[in-house]
């Protein structure tokens, strides 16, 4: 009798195999995981040569701390894109440190067109309960206020930055977030 | 004011440390007061789990063949260092002990000229120039993955040469290059390779270092070479060929 697993569980088990330095393992996480992580990697950091260089980091660090996982009692997924986030924030700060002026030249070649289509971006596909939640929540809310939001968080962004990236007064994306935020809170708790 | 005691402000600090905008000083006061007060603790973390869920809803997109070709190449070097470290470590005094035999022998025949007898060790191993006693040497021993020696590398820190020797009779073909990389495994830095320089097809070779290389080399990485296209491939992208040899760097002085 064979005992169907769900992804997460089937995940988790994978992981277990890492741990013991099972290549096969990773191998079968990399191609059941790489499309979802490549994607969140893209999105962060905007050009596919450097999100190709975070989805590597990504998995040879998985590859080193599988055995840590079990501790952290989050979904792999949710724990892989901690991970995928983490080395995308400090690529793109050792971007903004390396080349300044560069950076924002990258942004500014894609920033209407990412800005414009980011929630169309979100994609509850694969995503566990609480995702779908998220996303829609997120979709009750104001179009730009959204968008604001998003790319904060993906980008890591201050408010100036993000006023400068949205042509708008910073006072109006403090406002736009505190107000954004209170709203996916209320709206997450009614799922709970 | 006390921030731990006003709800609304907890709350919004909370939101803004997960979502980002909460920067420098400000993100710090907040970690230290969040050390000290669970309410403070408690927001942070729901904020961050609440967010981190955007995390998870982001579009798929396909990455390059070549990215899984690269981690795979790169997976013998993320082993424990520790077990891999003993056995090297082990092959290198091996080879440590030998070196120091064989010079020995050449200072024994060439007593009394002892300038003949340098020159005739540096001639001799071409890429030697350890001098007995000399401090600030590095070395490595890259083997495959038989365990067989394949290249030896040194490093003298006064010349700032870094200097290869095939140990065997390995040819890759016409239209490739053999690649040295570092990896800093101390797990103080990126992990990333760092691309050393191509090797050239003759048996010994002498790499300049420049300062950003002896930092490198200072950190004691794993080295390691890789099957690359002709002229080898750009540092930033690491290795994307097949990876041959490697072997830790470490300091010595004989």
């Amino acid at each position: 009798m064979s005992i169907t697993l769900s992804p997460d569980e089937h995940l988790i088990a994978l992981l277990d195999r890492i741990a013991d330095r099972d290549e096969a393992a990773l191998r079968e996480l990399y191609d059941i995981t790489s499309r979802k992580l490549y994607g969140l990697a893209l999105r962060m950091v905007g050009r596919a040569d450097l999100a190709e260089d975070v989805l590597q980091e990504c998995y040879l660090n998985v590859w080193r701390i599988a055995s840590d996982y079990r501790s952290t009692l989050s979904p792999p997924l949710g724990w892989m894109s901690v991970i995928v986030r983490s080395r995308a924030l400090d690529m793109l700060r050792r971007l903004s440190s390396q080349m300044d002026g560069k950076m924002q030249s990258i942004d500014d070649d894609e920033s209407q067109q990412i800005a414009s289509s980011e929630v169309g971006l979100l994609d509850a596909a694969m995503a566990g309960e609480q995702a779908g939640a998220l996303n829609n929540c997120l979709s009750k809310i104001e179009a730009r206020q959204r968008d604001v939001i998003v790319w904060a968080y993906f980008r890591d962004m201050s408010h100036s930055e993000l006023a400068s990236q949205f042509n708008l007064p910073i006072g109006t994306i403090k406002t736009w977030i505190r107000r954004g935020l209170v709203q996916l809170k209320s709206c997450m708790a009614s799922f709970a | 004011m006390k921030i731990h005691q006003n709800a609304a402000l907890i709350e919004h600090l909370a939101s803004s440390y997960a979502l980002g905008t909460l920067r420098a000083g400000a993100r710090r006061r907040l970690e230290q007061m969040a050390s000290q007060h669970s309410a403070i603790r408690h927001a942070m973390a729901d904020w961050q789990t609440r967010l981190g869920v955007l995390n998870e809803l982001s579009t798929a997109a396909e990455p390059s063949p070549n990215v899984w070709k690269r981690i795979s190449n790169l997976l013998p070097l993320y082993t424990p260092v520790v077990t891999r470290a003993r056995s090297l470590f082990d092959d290198l005094q091996d080879t440590v002990s030998a070196l120091r035999a064989r010079v020995q022998w050449w200072q024994r025949a060439s007593w009394g000229m002892a300038l003949a007898s340098s020159f005739l060790i540096a001639g001799s191993f071409n890429v030697i120039r350890m001098e007995s006693q000399a401090p600030n040497q590095f070395v490595a021993v890259l083997t495959d993955e038989t365990a067989t020696e394949r290249v030896l590398v040194t490093f003298d820190a006064r010349t700032q040469k870094l200097n290869l020797k095939r140990l065997s009779n390995f040819k890759e073909g016409s239209e490739k290059s053999l690649q040295l990389w570092a990896i800093d495994t101390s797990g103080k830095g990126t992990g990333k390779p760092e691309s050393m320089g191509v090797l050239g097809s003759d048996d010994v070779l002498r790499l300049a270092a420049d300062n950003q290389k002896v930092a490198q080399i200072e950190k004691l990485p794993l080295l390691a070479v890789s099957l690359e296209p002709k002229g080898g491939v750009p540092s930033e992208g690491g290795p994307t060929g097949r990876v041959l040899f490697k072997g830790q760097l470490r300091a010595t002085s004989f």
